[in-house]
């Protein structure tokens, strides 16, 4: 089979904070500003929110431009990006779970899971070029179609969502994967840090595409 | 559901900016609603409470003239809910108040109530509405243009052109433009570069205006 034109065009990376892991917020906005502030729209900056403490899912700190969004909450961070059409996905998010996580250390923080979502769409028919990998008549004939399924490989699960719109004027074609850790094997027991664990996420996205696009 | 606009202030009117830290009071402008949460007052524990809004309209009503006489700078928002539903209540004073229903918008989604509503406009237009000979919008048109809309990262201008398409635009202050032309059948885009040059370009797919639009704003 032929290789994919495929592209990864927007990839979100979470972070679970271990519970009870106390931390300075403002602190740590600070140090993560400084962080991303040449990744930013410099006319853009971190907001803070008065959040009451037993509120842990309503963010207290969000930071957005055209193209970036970080949202923090008590318990999780999450940094979503869209990638233009001349960037490399493996190098930013490289670059982007550096940053991050040098700020975790600075702040004494501690994480205990991640995950990492990646959209990808193809500039030719995905519904074609789909067929041929996922040969289901009834999802192959149809106007619309989604399946997903997921796998569990080396303590992480991968969710692969694929949607096919087959309509002229709407082009939603998507294929997702959710790659996130099992959240019963903690992070901090097993003795691993939040930013090898992103980098075990990126692993298992390249063998995602490989297998499944390639 | 609808849309609002919504207009975030920063605080300064308090001069509660704190050195190296950004901390900003919460006040949402709607179409006809205002919602107010000063820092450390007991109704932003309200507010933030999951599913729970206050809105005192007076007192934000103060506060949005004091913004404006004061001509503090305006930030659009497109990080906040939509609304729901409406439901009363009462705040910790035992004061009767409406609280409001939301759902967080997903980030990198766009508030896109100006684009919308032009669109609503643009197709009631009637033949000859420019005095000019110029033709009504087809609801294809239309429809394509909302699902185009739909997918963009950030929120165009929007305008219809006396021949027959619908103009998707964006600005940037160093000057570089980025133009889609939109009929029924083709979509052509239009970029100015920071160095001057100019690239036209026939495209096909939703996909390819999104990319566009997000490597304009790289």
């Amino acid at each position: 089979m032929g290789k994919l034109n495929v592209n990864i065009c927007k990839l979100q990376m979470v972070y679970f904070f271990k519970e009870d892991n106390s931390f300075d917020t403002v602190e740590f906005v600070n140090s993560i500003h400084k962080q991303l502030k040449d990744i930013f729209d410099k006319e853009t900056i971190p907001q803070l929110l008065q959040i009451p403490q037993n509120i842990t899912d309503i963010p207290y700190c969000i930071w957005n431009d055209v193209n970036r969004s970080l949202e923090i909450t008590k318990s999780r961070l999450d940094f979503v990006f869209n990638l233009t059409s001349t960037s490399s996905w493996n190098e930013l998010l490289t670059m982007f779970n550096q940053k991050i996580a040098y700020s975790f250390t600075e702040n004494k923080m501690i994480i205990d899971r991640v995950g990492l979502v990646s959209e990808l769409s193809s500039p030719n028919d995905l519904h074609e070029l789909l067929k041929k990998r996922v040969n289901i008549a009834e999802f192959n004939n149809a106007e619309e179609a989604n399946i997903s399924w997921i796998e569990k490989i080396e303590m992480y699960n991968i969710c692969t969502y694929i949607q096919i719109i087959r309509n002229e004027n709407e082009d939603r074609n998507k294929i997702i994967f959710d790659i996130n850790g099992f959240s019963e094997n903690k992070l901090s027991k097993q003795g691993i840090s939040g930013e090898n664990a992103m980098i075990k996420c990126k692993k298992l996205l390249e063998g995602k595409i490989e297998n499944v696009l390639l | 559901m609808s849309y609002y606009n919504s207009i975030l202030y920063d605080n300064c009117m308090l001069n509660e900016k704190k050195q190296n830290k950004y901390i900003y009071q919460f006040l949402i402008l709607y179409d006809d609603k205002c919602i107010y949460a000063p820092l450390g007052a007991n109704v932003t524990k309200s507010i933030f409470c999951k599913n729970k809004y206050i809105y005192i309209n007076n007192l934000a009503k103060e506060m949005i003239e004091r913004c404006e006489n004061k001509n503090i700078q305006k930030q659009e928002s497109f990080i906040y809910p939509r609304i729901t539903k409406t439901n009363i209540g009462y705040n910790e004073g035992k004061r009767k108040i409406n609280l409001k229903e939301f759902e967080l918008i997903k980030p990198l989604s766009m508030n896109l109530s100006k684009a919308r509503s032009t669109l609503d406009e643009i197709a009631t237009l009637k033949e000859n509405w420019n005095n000019n000979g110029a033709s009504e919008f087809s609801e294809n048109l239309i429809k394509k243009c909302y699902n185009i809309l739909e997918q963009l990262p950030m929120e165009p201008f929007i305008c219809p052109t006396a021949c027959g398409s619908v103009q998707f635009e964006y600005e940037k202050k160093n000057g570089e433009y980025l133009e889609f032309e939109i009929y029924e059948d083709k979509i052509e885009s239009y970029l100015i570069m920071s160095d001057g040059k100019e690239q036209e370009k026939n495209l096909y797919k939703t996909s390819e205006i999104k990319q566009m639009v997000v490597d304009f704003y790289g």
